[in-house]
């Protein structure tokens, strides 16, 4: 059996000079080992005259000297001038006291150095150091995990808090805006069908836009041309609506065509339900599709909009009144708290676009 | 775009409320206007929200400060942006993180130090013990091999003799006493000039500290962060063989093979990337097959991204699999199909 995918040419070499024994191999060697600049580097300063005599002094000393004595001579000059003894700098004998217990070492700080360094490389067995590289990737990746978390804080706490439902409106992706009935809402929209286009719904509530879906999702059944026809739009529009194209009618027409929609029942309403799959019981006529009443039947005493006050209810009561306190926060296109990706909804409010919040 | 002053004219006013309510809190969800009506109602239907959890309804952040802190005290100690942790700040020691750049200055300096002679009470050195100018350093040398000793034996009474340097001659009850004892001992002496010289070239000593501060802070950075990431840095310096990692593993070494191109992709300062160049054995084959494995990496995600597939991987093990003979065939013959065949 064989798992994941092939290595390359150059990978195969490299993986070769980490397993065990390659260091051995004429022609191949060991792929990893200390920095070749930090062993020159403490190469350079092990060579020093002072360095090299103090070191000798201390290696002598051992055996000789009492511990007490032999610690004072490694930590000798540490808070004053280590280098002139190759003592661990004072202030970090704590700090590296797992390493170096009791602040000296017996090859003095560069011996520390190098011993370190090895020993993260196995100290001659590179598969040692690639459980400790791992180790380290699996900490940088979680730590940082944690850490950027908050670095993108500043993203989501322009627009978080009780206005727009707090951690009900993140971790729901925004729907507890809508309404925190899941259930009924879900359930009333899935019989709704392809009702409502998620990319218009600036227009929601338009009957050129219901009629634009039932033209994109189907095509236009008689009646409802009829009605366009009663309403004033002219055969060429029509034909366009018909191939798919946007509905861009004038007002008074989209009232008139709002009034046909009224008269379309029986056989050409179950034609056009059929077309945009509403299986929603209750509604009577086209007309019908266009009221939240009838087209979440379960979910609209649940539905809310948010308000710089905070989420409101659209309706004032189960009864189907509507709440009319939000009217003058639909006049003014500022008052929400806006949590949308809307890119140019976005920039208008100064808002970061939705890429940069995590 | 429908406004509602416009849709109260069209449809009812209180339905045009509703919509433009409605439609406003829908366009609140994020990539709402990428998804379909029944696609949207099957994920609806489904989501949960934080009922009952009190504590979380309450936040008036998305994290509160008291996270933040804790995670930042505890988390954010590394080099990274926004103090995010590197692949240096764990084992960077190794690649000579830090270390590389600020050792040469302490060599430097203690190279300018002794041009300068400003070392010569530590090290001066007569060529034999009883020279006169000996520093501090060189009769240490020589009380470790018992020469200031009675009878050559450490052991016994000390004398220090008087150089130009050491105020001798001085007698201990042995050679231990004649390095720890207070203001005469070898070590509180050479502590004195060590201490001398820092003051007369202060500006010099300085640099050096400062630089011999930075790579020992690069160890404690390395030692907390392995801490912390389940490394036992201890015995991984200290004991090898208690350090919690399994020897000539094969699986590991496999495994970090195969890990060579994404090594490479993170190229960020500190990063790994960074690391494996620095501790790749250039010298040799496989260590610039490491490096080369890395560019590798880094060409594919290039290429990639314009759609353009590197010809770098070679054939796949399973092709060189023989395939098991005692597996059932599924596969009908001609003849099978046809005799399966109703007409």
């Amino acid at each position: 059996m064989s798992c994941g995918g092939p290595l390359s040419a150059v990978m195969s070499i490299a993986g070769a000079g980490l397993l065990p024994g390659a260091g051995a191999i004429a022609g191949l060697g060991s792929s990893l080992g200390v920095s070749s600049a930090l062993t020159s580097a403490l190469d350079s300063f092990n060579a020093l005259p002072i360095a090299g005599q103090f070191s000798d002094i201390v290696s002598s000393a051992s055996g000789i000297l009492g511990g007490g004595t032999l610690s004072s001579l490694q930590t000798l000059g540490a808070d004053i001038f280590p280098a002139l003894t190759n003592a661990i700098p004072g202030g970090f004998s704590s700090a590296l006291n797992v390493l170096a217990p009791g602040g000296g070492f017996g090859g003095g700080f560069t011996g520390l150095i190098s011993q370190t360094a090895s020993g993260i490389m196995g100290s001659g067995d590179l598969t040692r150091f690639g459980q400790i590289f791992n180790s380290a990737q699996g900490f940088v990746g979680q730590a940082n995990q944690f850490v950027n978390s908050g670095l993108n804080l500043s993203g989501i706490s322009t627009t978080f808090g009780p206005v727009t439902g707090g951690m009900d409106n993140l971790i729901t992706g925004g729907f507890s805006q809508v309404s925190e009935a899941f259930g009924a809402l879900g359930g009333d929209l899935g019989n709704l069908g392809n009702l409502i286009n998620m990319n218009n719904l600036p227009n929601l509530g338009s009957p050129s836009a219901l009629v634009g879906q039932l033209a994109s999702v189907g095509g236009l059944v008689p009646g409802v041309e009829t009605a366009l026809r009663q309403a004033g739009v002219d055969t060429a529009a029509i034909t366009n609506l018909a191939r798919g194209g946007l509905p861009n009618i004038s007002d008074s027409a989209n009232r008139a065509l709002y009034q046909g929609m009224t008269q379309i029942t029986g056989s050409e309403l179950a034609q056009v339900k059929n077309v945009l799959g509403v299986r929603t019981p209750g509604i009577n006529n086209m007309a019908d599709l266009l009221n939240p009443v009838k087209i979440l039947p379960n979910s609209f005493p649940s539905l809310t909009m948010p308000t710089p006050d905070g989420l409101r209810g659209i309706y004032a009561s189960a009864s189907g009144a509507v709440n009319t306190n939000l009217e003058r926060f639909l006049v003014d296109p500022r008052a929400p708290a806006y949590t949308g990706d809307d890119p140019i909804v976005r920039a208008r409010l100064g808002l970061p676009p939705v890429e940069a919040v995590v | 775009m429908t406004t509602y002053n416009t849709l109260k004219k069209i449809i009812p006013p209180d339905q045009a409320l509703a919509n433009q309510a409605l439609s406003r809190s829908l366009r609140q969800v994020k990539d709402i206007f990428r998804a379909d009506l029944p696609g949207v109602s099957e994920a609806v239907s489904n989501l949960e929200s934080n009922k009952d959890l009190d504590l979380i309804n309450a936040l008036a952040t998305p994290i509160p400060t008291v996270v933040t802190d804790f995670v930042g005290n505890t988390l954010a100690t590394g080099t990274g942006p926004g103090n995010t942790v590197t692949t240096n700040d764990i084992i960077g020691i190794a690649a000579g993180a830090t270390v590389n750049s600020e050792l040469p200055v302490v060599t430097t300096v203690v190279t300018e130090l002794a041009n300068l002679g400003a070392l010569t009470p530590l090290t001066a050195n007569g060529g034999s013990s009883g020279s006169a100018v000996n520093g501090i350093y060189t009769l240490m040398s020589y009380a470790l091999t018992g020469a200031y000793s009675s009878g050559g034996n450490v052991a016994n009474s000390t004398t220090i003799p008087n150089t130009t340097h050491y105020a001798g001659p001085q007698t201990f009850g042995d050679v231990d006493l004649a390095f720890s004892t207070a203001g005469t001992g070898l070590i509180a002496v050479a502590n004195s000039y060590i201490s001398n010289i820092a003051t007369t070239y202060a500006n010099l000593v300085n640099q050096a500290n400062d630089a011999a501060n930075a790579c020992a802070q690069q160890l404690v950075l390395n030692v907390d962060n392995c801490t912390a990431a389940g490394i036992d840095i201890g015995n991984v310096v200290n004991d090898v063989a208690n350090a919690n990692l399994v020897a000539n593993s094969v699986s590991t070494a496999l495994g970090l093979a195969s890990q060579l191109h994404d090594i490479g992709l993170d190229v960020s300062e500190g990063g790994a990337a960074q690391f494996f160049e620095n501790i790749a054995n250039i010298t040799n084959l496989t260590g610039q097959a490491v490096i080369a494995s890395m560019r590798e990496g880094r060409n594919i995600a290039v290429l990639n991204a314009v759609g353009i597939q590197l010809d770098t991987q070679l054939v796949d093990v399973n092709a060189n699999t023989t395939v098991a003979n005692n597996l059932g065939n599924a596969q009908y013959s001609v003849a099978e199909a046809r005799a399966n065949i109703v007409i």
